[in-house]
Formats: C-alpha cells, sequence, structure tokens
C-alpha cells in the first residue's frame, strides 16, 4: 500500500509540493524497477514473512523494517538527476543536523553518517512530475537485512569492502524524533509553510486499486 | 560472474549472463546465435536509473535481432535511448558489456 500510495501522489501532484512521512505495518523488502528478482531472496523473504515489492523508481533492493520512510513529490525540481537528488537530500540533512547527527548527502541516492550508508533515495519522473522516495534506518538487524539482500560479489570487490554490512549503519533516534526534525527542516530549507494532510476516503480507494492491480499483482513484482 | 550455457531449443544459441560495476551495477543477461552472430534476447537488469523507466523494455524487445558489433549496438543504444535521463551507466559502456558477454564466451 505504501508505494501505491507514493505513486498516487505523483500522479495527482498539484503545485503544491507533498512530503510524506511513513512507516512498514510489516517488514518488507522493496526492490528497483530494473532489478531481478533474483537479486533478493524470495524464498527467504516468502519463509519468513517478509512482503516484497517492486518500486516504480529506479535503484536497489532496500529491507524496510525499523526505519523512517519518505516520499516527496513536486512538479518543479531541477532536470538534472545529481542536482535533484542533491536539493531533496537537503532536507535529510538538515533535519538529521538539527538532532545533532552529522549526515551527509553521499552522490549519487545516499545519505551517510562517518562514511556509513545510514539512508538511500530513488526517484521517478512522470508527466512532469517527480517522486523521490527514501530511508532513514534507526535500527537495522545486519544480519537479517544481508540475508535477504543479495549483494554480487563485483560489487563488494570493487569497493574493496569485504564485508557489505560494514558500509550500512543506523541512527539512534525515535521515529518521532526525526519525522519532527524533517518537518522543521523543509521550513528551513524551502522557507515554505507546512500543512498536515490525509488521504480522503475516496484517494485511499484509489489506491487500494493501484496496489492491487499493480504492487500485489506477481507479474509486476516478477516481472524482472 | 559469468554462466555461459547453450540453450536446448537452438545449438547455435548461447546465452552469457555477467555482472558489471559502472557508476551503478549493470547485469547483462544475452542470449546470442553463435552463427549469425545476432543478439536473441537480452535482459539488463541492475541499480541504475532511467527516465522514463519503461525505455528498458523498449531496449530489451528492439535490440533482438541487432548484430553483436560495438558500433551498430550503439547506435541502436542511442536512437532508443533519445531524450531519456540516464545515470549508472553510459550508452557506450553498455555497449562494451554487450560485446564482452559475447567475449567471455569464447574465453
Amino acid at each position: 500500500m505504501n508505494m501505491a500510495i507514493d505513486e498516487y501522489l505523483m500522479t495527482h501532484a498539484t503545485d503544491t509540493p507533498v512530503f510524506r512521512i511513513y512507516g512498514w505495518s510489516n517488514p518488507c523488502v522493496s526492490i528497483g524497477y530494473f532489478q531481478s528478482i533474483n537479486d533478493i531472496d524470495f524464498q527467504k523473504c516468502k519463509t519468513e514473512a517478509v512482503g516484497v515489492v517492486r518500486r516504480i523508481t529506479g535503484g536497489g533492493s532496500v529491507f524496510h523494517e525499523k526505519e523512517l520512510t519518505y516520499s516527496f513529490v513536486s512538479r518543479k525540481y531541477p532536470q538534472k538527476i545529481l542536482d535533484s537528488y542533491q536539493e531533496i537530500c537537503q532536507i535529510i540533512v538538515s533535519g538529521l543536523g538539527t538532532l545533532g547527527i552529522d549526515a551527509k548527502f553521499s552522490p549519487l541516492n545516499d545519505i551517510t553518517v562517518d562514511g556509513k550508508k545510514i539512508g538511500g533515495n530513488a526517484q521517478t519522473r512522470k508527466n512532469g512530475a517527480l517522486l523521490q522516495h527514501g530511508t532513514i534506518l534507526l535500527e537495522v538487524n545486519k544480519e537479517k537485512m544481508f540475508s535477504l539482500l543479495k549483494v554480487p560479489a563485483e560489487k563488494i570487490s570493487d569497493k574493496k569492502i569485504s564485508d557489505a554490512k560494514y558500509r550500512v549503519s543506523q541512527i539512534s533516534k525515535t521515529f518521532d524524533q526525526v519525522a519532527e526534525s524533517l518537518k522543521d527542516s523543509l521550513k528551513l530549507v524551502f522557507g515554505c509553510q507546512t500543512l498536515p494532510a490525509t488521504l480522503e476516503q475516496s484517494e485511499l480507494e484509489s489506491c487500494k486499486k493501484i496496489a492491487k492491480e499493480r504492487y500485489s499483482n506477481p507479474d509486476w513484482t516478477l516481472k524482472r | 560472474m559469468v554462466s555461459s550455457i547453450n540453450s536446448q531449443n537452438n545449438p547455435n544459441s548461447v546465452s552469457v549472463k555477467r555482472y558489471f560495476k559502472f557508476e551503478k551495477m549493470v547485469c547483462v543477461d544475452l542470449v546470442f546465435d553463435k552463427t549469425t552472430n545476432t543478439i536473441q534476447s537480452i535482459k539488463i537488469t541492475g541499480d541504475f536509473f532511467l527516465h522514463p523507466e519503461e525505455a528498458i523494455d523498449l531496449i530489451e524487445s528492439e535490440i533482438v535481432g541487432t548484430k553483436l558489433e560495438k558500433d551498430l549496438i550503439k547506435k541502436k543504444l542511442e536512437s532508443l535511448l533519445a531524450g531519456c535521463e540516464l545515470y549508472g551507466f553510459s550508452i557506450d559502456s553498455l555497449s562494451d558489456a554487450i560485446i564482452k558477454c559475447k567475449e567471455a564466451d569464447s574465453h
């Protein structure tokens, strides 16, 4: 349902940008649009009751459990991919900064603290609107994460890292603390007002339809 | 990682799967005909970014039948990716990768 809501927000984007903050009721692995289903241990996900969803955005596989997830939808954004990531990730860097965390934007699409990845981002652009969603790891079970996600040997050896787990970290803050910091950051970074919003029932019904037709459909999940 | 097997249906078909580390990971899963030197099928997967995303489906269908020669593949990719935004590999590096898959079979 989370991916369906993000898609709905993008396809119904207005001139008012939307920043959505959410979590996951059950653990889930999301895979990028271009990834092979074999890039994750699909069978193990099933055995361990971990959901699997293919995103409409590119990028790599993500294990969603104890994290804060966000999405940003706007019709106004830098056309250059790198510039757009940099601008939107500034919300995260600035927000974490207010919590005393020295986070950095690590191109193309990562957020790092002390050189370790604590969050990733992925974008798509359709019909004049941009959707970027991303994660901030609050608590990570690396053993579980890397038992579900497969990291190609080429990726590890090229970075001269014997253990991919070394690159991942977490921030020791609560969901609510990070959520508040991001709301404040939006005002700081964009100099704008923020208004809380919820989806109306009719919008939720549309999201459920998207979830059923795309994200719960094995033809979509297993398409590559 | 390289895997190479002969297709069960066509004795001249060769399947090669290889990972490439560019700015992002790219996996090319190529099936080609050794005698005609043409692409029979291809899957390009990885954690790269391409806008619009659907362009990858077009590439995978439209490149079938193309001779495995770098210049021809590059020209085809340039035509198919015109107007697209790409991050994680270049058209040149992907063309090279496809040719390397073919060469991997002869090693």
